[in-house]
């Protein structure tokens, strides 16, 4: 394995010195034909080998592999930033994760990441130890110890998930299987509901399948749940952990700015592509700003909800159409909660019809400190911009709290993802997952919406990103 | 002749109490913005983030910031950064600029809409 990966990149260096040759021959060629002068005012526009269409983790490593293999590439990021759907932003006096935060040593591509770059770890404590576990059932706060509390949400679990070997007979398989597709139908909500649990037990259990979907249970398709449990060995601890212990201590702006200074292809920020077509020659693409961009080859890296943005031409596949109208799950928001007062290290629970569903520190405190709170799209029934129409939810569990400002990134306004972290609905891994991932023609698709592993996480992007730039590699070297 | 010298006392007054009122406000808006603050520089030279640089933008031209890329809605809007048009901006973007790609629901309380337009004027 390590032999082929070395003689690939060997490959493309020689294909690449090869190629610039030519160019530059070429270019002295074209001078020699011009009249005098000519040549120097319009110097030959370097052609792109692949373009990148996103600039997320996917696409950025995506880009990285591409141009380490000798190819010339251009990524072009609609935002003015790098890091697609993680955004490290200021939040006062500290910085904040507003989307994708947490990453763990059960998720291979993005740890590798880590390992490479030298990247320092840092711990969620509310997830890490808490000292408190609270959650409401039936309009009460419950709280029993810790341990106490983690029996019974390990209880559901590991009965909830009971068809995760048949399904899954490994984790990282790009298909559904015959058993599968079989419960591809059933959304969380309905397999919880064939489950024999204590109200206390469904609420917490709720919270938690809340959460991972970022939507009510009945949107996430039990599949999708099902294959995070395959993904760590059935381990209700390593579940949670895997979703919300490990972050990187300098933010993943810091890991995705590592990556595009090591990869050496060009970036162009607040470039927005509005059309991709395609022939047998190559891809050429239209910007907002009404500028062509032409090269061999494409790589869209966008959330499967914005795909209808760009007009391709021939159309995508049915399954990419479909995704594009339907959306996944993923569609609640995330907010940061600075609150005045003791905060201990604690993780609170709530069901979907609250505003929260998952609630837990993030930097504790004697005089206060932060709290990190997900849940349901509230549809503007809530203000959470208000830190008044959220505080009622915080002292319902800690009545001694005040909530001084809240911050959160709307990530199902922003045109540009159009949603948070994917999980498919009911139906739609058996339906659009193949589509989804297909290439179609000179165009190859990237992202963590459509990753086989980790899908919906940082994690799902980098695999993903990595498999396009491999198979693109393979057509460049194919073709040279 | 009669009315002027009352108008000009009124002004006086007015003046005499609006000045610390603002700046209250602006206070209370430096606050308010720290949810414009994680998209947003403030402070002059700094580079647009997500957003653009927001330093001196108050009367100015509506999406004209030099080297920022507005989103086609914005461009659409004609006229200057009013207390007005801020308002009603910060209050509903997609509303103002359906399509904008400012992903953000709107500051809805008027109170703390007029302190964060208050805070953006002394960025200057």
């Amino acid at each position: 394995m390590e032999y082929k990966t070395s003689a690939a990149s060997a490959a493309g260096a020689d294909d690449s010195a090869r190629r610039r040759f030519l160019k530059l021959a070429s270019t002295a060629a074209a001078a020699s034909v011009l009249p005098v002068g000519v040549g120097a005012a319009a110097p030959a526009q370097p052609g792109y080998d692949v373009v990148v269409v996103g600039g997320g983790f996917a696409g950025v490593t995506a880009a990285r592999e591409l141009a380490h293999r000798g190819a010339r590439v251009l990524l072009l990021e609609a935002r003015n930033r790098l890091g697609g759907r993680t955004f490290h932003a200021n939040f006062g006096e500290r910085k904040v994760e507003l989307g994708g935060t947490w990453i763990h040593y059960t998720q291979p591509h993005v740890w590798a990441e880590v390992m490479r770059y030298g990247m320092e770890i840092a711990e969620t404590p509310g997830v890490a130890h808490p000292d408190r576990v609270l959650w409401m059932s039936e309009g009460k706060v419950l709280e029993i110890p810790v341990m106490e509390n983690w029996a019974l949400l390990e209880d559901a679990l590991k009965r909830f998930h009971a068809e995760a070997g048949e399904v899954f007979e490994r984790p990282f398989m790009a298909g559904l299987s015959a058993a599968g597709r079989k419960l591809d139908h059933l959304s969380i909500a309905d397999r919880m509901a064939a489950m024999d649990m204590s109200p206390a037990q469904r609420d917490l259990m709720n919270a938690m399948m809340a959460t991972n979907c970022h939507g009510p249970i009945a949107s996430g398709a039990y599949t999708e749940m099902l294959r995070w449990w395959s993904l760590v060995d059935g381990d209700a601890a390593r579940l949670l952990y895997s979703c919300a212990r490990y972050k990187l201590k300098d933010g993943t702006s810091t890991l995705i700015e590592r990556m595009a200074e090591d990869g050496g292809f060009d970036v162009r920020l607040s470039t927005a592509v509005v059309e991709l077509s395609q022939d047998a020659a190559g891809v050429s693409l239209v910007t907002e700003a009404d500028e062509r961009i032409s090269a061999r080859f494409a790589v869209v890296a966008v959330p499967v909800n914005t795909a209808g943005q760009i007009e391709f031409s021939p159309p995508l596949r049915p399954g990419k159409t479909a995704m594009a109208k339907e959306h996944h799950a993923g569609k609640g928001h995330k907010l940061y909660l600075k609150v005045k007062g003791r905060l201990e290290t604690l993780i609170f629970f709530a069901p979907e019809t609250e505003l929260f569903t998952m609630v837990f520190t993030d930097q504790p405190g004697e005089d206060g400190g932060v709290l990190v709170a997900f849940g349901p799209p509230v549809d503007g029934r809530v203000d959470l911009n208000d830190p008044k129409a959220v505080e009622p939810f915080v002292r319902r569990f800690l009545p001694h709290l005040a909530v001084e400002q809240v911050l959160g990134y709307d990530w199902g306004l922003d045109p540009y993802s159009r949603g948070t972290w994917c999980t498919l609905r009911p139906g739609q891994f058996g339906k659009h997952l193949e589509d989804l991932r297909a290439r179609e023609g000179r165009v190859f698709f990237a992202g963590a919406d459509i990753a086989t592993g980790w899908r919906g996480f940082i994690d799902g992007a980098i695999e993903s990103g990595l498999q396009v730039g491999q198979a693109v590699a393979a057509e460049l070297r194919g073709r040279a | 002749m009669s009315r002027s010298v009352p108008l000009r006392a009124v002004v006086a007054i007015l003046g005499v109490l609006a000045v610390p009122a603002p700046a209250l406000a602006a206070d209370i808006g430096e606050s308010g913005f720290v949810q414009c603050a994680a998209c947003h520089p403030a402070a002059a030279g700094q580079p647009h983030g997500v957003g653009p640089n927001l330093h001196g933008r108050f009367g100015q031209a509506i999406a004209g910031t030099p080297g920022f890329v507005f989103s086609r809605a914005l461009r659409k809007r004609e006229g200057v950064w009013t207390e007005a048009e801020l308002d009603r901006w910060l209050a509903d973007p997609q509303a103002y600029a359906p399509g904008t790609k400012m992903a953000y629901a709107g500051l809805k309380d008027p109170a703390q809409r007029r302190a964060v337009i208050e805070y953006l004027k002394t960025l200057r």
